[in-house]
C-alpha cells in the first residue's frame, strides 16, 4: 500500500492540475480575508473575530469551491489512469483492482487532507498578519486547534461525499460527467444552503455540520451524518464493484 | 503432459453479439517464438489481452505453464513481460520515473535493471526528456523496454515493430531472435505483416476473423511451399540414375531410401512418373508443391492474402 | 509522567506490531524465493526472483539472480553449439547421401543387368567418377572439421607470394583450356613478401578458382595481383552468372547453395573453407557480384614488416 502511494505521488511530478488545486484553495481564505477587511471598513464598529473568519471561509470552501476543485483533482487523477492507457501496465504486475483502488482512494484522502491544511494554515498566517493592522479576536491556541479539528474533519466529509463523483468518473472513464454532476450539486446547494431541507442534502449538509449552524436546522444531526455516510460508501462500493468489472479495450 | 507453455482450450470472446475470438486453440512451445499472423481487427490483441487476464473469456479457458491463468494471476504475470496495442505511460513524467513507478509495484531481478532495459533498446537513462515528448519510435521502445526489466520468461508482444524506422525494426527483430536463441525465452508475437512473421518466428498460428485457420512450424509450410517436385519412390538409387542418364538432371536431393525431390520444375511429372514405372520401380507418390508463403495464406485465408 | 508513560507503550506497541509484520513478510517471502528456487533447480534457468529494491531479502534475491544468469549464460552458449552442430550433422547426411545413392543406382544397374556391353562400361566409369567426387567431398568435410575444431595447424612464414601464386596458376592453366576459358593473368615480376600459410594460400586460390570453373559458368576467368594499401591484393574475376545479392551475404557460410539440389558436384563448403582459412592468415575476402554479368572474388593480405 505504502508503494502504491509512493508511486501516486510520483504520477503527480510536473502536474498542472495539481498547481491548480493548490492555487484554487489558496484563493478562498484570501476571498474571505477581503471580504472581511471591506465589512470592516464601511462598518469600523464590528469586531474581526478568528469565529467569523473560519466561518466565511468554511461556507466558501465547504459549500462551493473544494467540491469543485476536488471533483477536478480526483477525477483527473483516476481518468488519467485510462486516457493514458496505463492500467494495463498495472493489471499485469498484477496489482489487483481493488488494492490499486483502494491505493487510490486512500491517496485522494489524505490530497484531501494537504488541502484542508493549507487553507488552515492560510486562514491563521493571514489572521496575524492582519492582526497588524486590525485586531482580530479570539487568536488564541485553543481556538487554533479547535479551528484545525473542525478543517480535517471537514476534510473527512469533503471526502465522503466526494465518492459519487469517483464513480462517475470510472464509469465514464473521462471527468466531463463529473464535471456536470458536480456543477449542478454546486447549484443546488446555493439553492438550499438557506432553506430548511439542506440537512438532507449530504453536500450542504456536510457544511451545515462542519459550521455547527445545523442547529438552525428541523434535521437532526445524526440523521444528516447517516446520510452522508450511505452515501459515501454507496459511492465506494459503486466504483469498487464498477472497477472489478473494469476491462481493458 | 503437454511441453506448451501457453495454451487455450476453445477460447472464445463475445463482444455483444458478435464473436470477436472464436474456439481458439494454440499452443506456445517452451523456448521458441510463436507468430501470430492476421489482418487488423483479425483478434489477436482480444487473444493476447485474455492471455494476460485484461480481459476476461466469455468461455474457454487459458493455461500458462500447464496451470489455469484465473486464480493464479499472482504467481504467473509477474513472469511474463508484454506490450499490448500502444505504449501507454505517464505522460508528464521521464522514461526513467516511469518505468520506475512499474518497478516499485512489481520488484525487480537486479538493481540496476532499469538502466539495463533502457540500454537494451538504446534509450538514455536518467534523461530530462519527458514521455510525452517522445517521438513514437521512442515510445515503443520503451514499451519494450518495460516488457523485459523483470527479465521474464514469456513475452507476449502485440505488434512490436509498430512505429518504429527499419533500422529499429531489424534492431528489435534481431534482439527478439537473441532473447530467444541465447536466453531461451519463450515469445509471443502478433503482427499483421507476412514478411515480418516469416522472419523472426519458429510457429505460425494464422487468425481470421477471430478464428485460427493454422497452426503450423515455420519449417514445415517453407518447406511446403519451396519450389519442387517430391517422389515417393521404392528405389531412390534407380531413381537417381535416371533423372541423371534419361533427364540429364542433376538437381535433386535424396532423403532417405524412398523419398527424392527434384528442384527443376520444368520437368513434366507425368513423364518422369512413367518412365519410373517403365523402369521397374513403384511410384506411390509425387506432387509438386510450389505455393509461396504469400499465395499459402492467400488460399488459407480465403482469397484476400495478409499484407 | 503519565504521558510519557503512554507515549513509550504506545511507541513500543507500535515496533512490536511492525516487527510481526516485518518478520510475517518475510516469512512469505522467503516461502516464494524457497518455490522459485525448486523451479529453477528442475531445470528453468529463465525463472528470476523479483524483489523491490528496498526489501529486507532484495540484496539475497539479487546475488541469485545473478549466479543463475552467470550459469545459464554458460549453459546457453553450450547449447547453441549443441543446436549448431545438430543441423549441421542433419545437413551432411543429406549431403553425402545423395552421390552415394546415385553411385549406388548406377552399380544395381550394372549389377542387375539392366545394361550391357558399352554402356555397363559407361556406367563403371561413371560410378568411379563419382566414387572419387565423393571421397574428394569428404577430404573437403574432413579439412572443413579440422578448421572449426581449430585442429588445423598453420605454418605461417614470410612466404613471396608472387611465385607462389604463379606456381599455382601454372597447374590450372591445361585446365582452363581444357574447358575453354579465356585466361588473363597478370603478376608482377617484382616480389611480395607476405606472411602466410604456403599450403593455406594454396588452398584458398583452388578453392576460388574450383568454385569459379564449377559455378559460374564463365569463358573469361581473370586473375591479377598488385599493391594495395600496404597490402597485398589477389583479384580474381569472371564473366559468369553471377550471384544474387541476397545470396552474396551468405556465400562464405557453411553448407549455402545458390541451388538447392545436391547432386551436383560441389560441397558447399569450398568458400567457406577459403574464408576461414584467409581469416586464420590474418587476410580478408570479399565477393562483388552483378548478376548476369560476373563476379570479382578479392583477398587482401597484409605486407610482411
Amino acid at each position: 500500500m505504502l508503494r502504491l502511494l509512493q508511486c501516486e505521488y510520483i504520477k503527480l511530478k510536473r502536474s498542472k492540475f495539481l498547481l491548480i488545486g493548490i492555487l484554487g484553495t489558496l484563493i478562498v481564505p484570501l476571498f474571505v480575508y477581503v471580504k472581511a477587511i471591506i465589512n470592516y471598513l464601511s462598518n469600523p464598529e464590528m469586531v474581526m473575530s478568528l469565529f467569523s473568519l473560519y466561518d466565511n471561509a468554511f461556507m466558501f470552501l465547504m459549500l462551493l469551491f473544494a467540491p469543485m476543485v476536488l471533483t477536478i483533482l480526483y477525477a483527473w487523477i483516476i481518468s488519467r489512469e485510462y486516457t493514458d492507457g496505463t492500467l494495463k501496465n498495472i493489471f499485469v504486475i498484477p496489482v489487483s483492482q481493488t488494492i490499486f483502488f483502494c491505493g487510490k482512494l486512500l491517496f485522494l484522502a489524505i490530497l484531501t487532507f494537504m488541502f484542508m491544511l493549507i487553507s488552515w494554515l492560510e486562514i491563521l498566517v493571514l489572521a496575524f498578519l492582519c492582526n497588524c493592522f486590525i485586531p482580530v479576536t479570539e487568536l488564541t491556541i485553543p481556538s487554533i486547534i479547535f479551528f484545525l479539528i473542525k478543517m480535517l474533519l471537514g476534510g473527512i466529509l469533503l471526502f465522503a461525499t466526494q465518492t459519487p463523483f469517483i464513480y462517475f468518473t470510472i464509469r465514464t472513464r473521462g471527468f466531463v460527467a463529473p464535471l456536470i454532476a458536480i456543477t449542478a450539486v454546486i447549484l443546488i446547494n446555493v439553492v438550499l444552503s438557506s432553506s430548511g431541507v439542506a440537512g438532507f442534502y449530504p453536500w450542504s449538509a456536510s457544511y451545515l455540520l462542519i459550521s455547527g449552524h445545523l442547529s438552525r436546522q428541523s434535521c437532526p444531526k445524526e440523521i444528516s451524518i447517516s446520510i452522508i455516510l450511505i452515501m459515501c460508501l454507496l459511492g465506494i462500493i459503486a466504483s469498487l464493484l464498477r472497477f472489478k468489472k473494469e476491462e481493458i479495450k | 503432459m503437454s511441453d506448451y507453455i501457453i495454451e487455450t482450450k476453445n477460447l472464445t470472446k463475445m463482444y455483444g453479439m458478435g464473436k470477436s475470438v472464436a474456439d481458439l486453440n494454440i499452443h506456445v512451445q517452451k523456448g521458441r517464438i510463436y507468430g501470430l499472423l492476421g489482418r487488423n481487427g483479425a483478434g489477436k490483441t482480444t487473444t493476447m489481452k485474455m492471455l494476460l487476464g485484461l480481459t476476461q473469456p466469455t468461455t474457454g479457458e487459458v493455461l500458462i505453464w500447464e496451470k489455469p491463468l484465473r486464480g493464479n494471476e499472482r504467481k504467473i504475470l509477474p513472469r511474463i513481460g508484454s506490450l499490448i496495442e500502444a505504449p501507454s505511460f505517464y505522460p508528464n513524467l521521464t522514461a526513467t520515473e516511469n518505468l520506475h513507478i512499474f518497478a516499485t509495484l512489481r520488484g525487480v531481478p537486479n538493481p540496476h535493471a532499469i538502466k539495463d532495459a533502457l540500454d537494451l533498446v538504446r534509450l538514455p537513462y536518467k534523461d530530462k526528456k519527458l514521455f510525452s515528448q517522445y517521438s513514437l519510435g521512442m515510445k515503443q521502445r520503451l514499451a519494450i523496454a518495460l516488457a523485459i526489466m523483470h527479465d521474464p520468461e514469456l513475452l507476449i508482444l502485440d505488434e512490436p515493430i509498430n512505429g518504429l524506422d527499419p533500422i529499429g525494426i531489424a534492431e528489435v527483430r534481431s534482439f527478439i531472435r537473441q532473447l530467444c536463441d541465447e536466453k531461451g525465452k519463450t515469445i509471443l508475437i502478433s503482427s499483421h505483416i507476412l514478411s515480418e512473421i516469416s522472419l523472426l518466428a519458429d510457429d505460425i498460428g494464422i487468425i481470421d476473423k477471430g478464428i485460427l485457420l493454422e497452426e503450423e512450424s515455420l519449417a514445415k509450410l517453407e518447406q511446403r511451399s519451396s519450389k519442387y517436385i517430391h517422389f515417393t519412390i521404392s528405389d531412390t538409387a534407380q531413381a537417381a540414375r535416371i533423372l541423371e542418364q534419361i533427364f540429364d538432371e542433376k538437381q535433386f536431393l535424396i532423403q532417405d531410401d524412398y523419398n527424392i525431390r527434384l528442384y527443376n520444375l520444368n520437368l513434366s511429372v507425368t513423364k518422369i512418373v512413367s518412365v519410373f514405372i517403365e523402369n521397374g520401380l513403384e511410384v506411390s507418390e509425387a506432387h509438386t508443391c510450389g505455393d509461396s508463403l504469400e499465395e499459402h495464406f492467400k488460399r488459407i485465408t480465403g482469397g484476400e492474402g495478409i499484407a | 509522567m503519565g504521558i510519557f508513560c503512554f507515549l513509550f507503550s504506545a511507541i513500543a506497541l507500535l515496533l512490536v506490531i511492525y516487527s510481526i509484520t516485518t518478520v510475517c513478510k518475510v516469512k512469505k517471502q522467503i516461502s516464494e524465493m524457497l518455490d522459485i528456487l525448486a523451479d529453477i533447480k528442475s531445470g528453468n534457468g529463465n525463472r528470476r526472483i523479483l524483489a523491490k529494491t528496498h526489501e529486507i531479502v532484495a540484496p539475497l534475491a539479487y546475488e541469485i539472480n545473478n549466479i543463475i544468469l552467470l550459469y545459464e549464460n554458460k549453459i546457453s552458449i553450450l547449447r547453441q553449439a549443441e543446436e549448431a552442430n545438430k543441423r549441421l550433422m542433419t545437413s551432411l547426411s543429406h549431403d553425402v547421401r545423395t552421390p552415394l545413392t546415385t553411385l549406388i543406382g548406377y552399380l544395381d544397374a550394372v549389377h542387375k543387368g539392366v545394361v550391357i556391353d558399352k554402356e555397363r562400361d559407361d556406367y563403371i566409369e561413371i560410378a568411379r567418377r563419382k566414387s572419387h567426387d565423393l571421397k574428394d567431398y569428404i577430404d573437403v568435410l574432413f579439412d572443413w572439421f579440422k578448421l572449426n575444431s581449430n585442429e588445423f595447424v598453420m605454418k605461417i612464414d614470410m612466404i613471396e607470394a608472387a611465385e607462389l601464386t604463379r606456381n599455382i596458376l601454372i597447374d590450372w592453366i591445361p585446365i582452363f583450356e581444357n574447358r575453354q576459358i579465356e585466361y588473363d593473368i597478370s603478376i608482377p615480376e617484382q616480389p611480395f613478401w607476405a606472411r602466410l600459410d604456403p599450403d593455406g594460400y594454396m588452398r584458398v586460390l583452388n578453392n576460388l578458382i574450383q568454385n569459379v570453373i564449377s559455378h559460374s559458368h564463365a569463358d573469361k576467368i581473370g586473375i591479377s595481383l598488385c599493391e594495395f594499401e600496404n597490402c597485398i591484393k589477389v583479384q580474381l574475376s569472371d564473366n559468369g552468372i553471377g550471384i544474387k545479392n541476397e545470396d552474396l551475404k551468405h556465400i562464405f557460410e557453411r553448407l549455402y547453395k545458390c541451388d538447392k539440389g545436391r547432386s551436383e558436384k560441389g560441397s558447399g563448403l569450398g568458400l567457406s573453407i577459403a574464408y576461414q582459412l584467409t581469416e586464420k592468415m590474418n587476410g580478408k575476402i570479399i565477393a562483388e557480384s552483378e548478376p548476369t554479368k560476373g563476379t570479382i572474388f578479392t583477398l587482401i593480405f597484409p605486407f610482411a614488416i
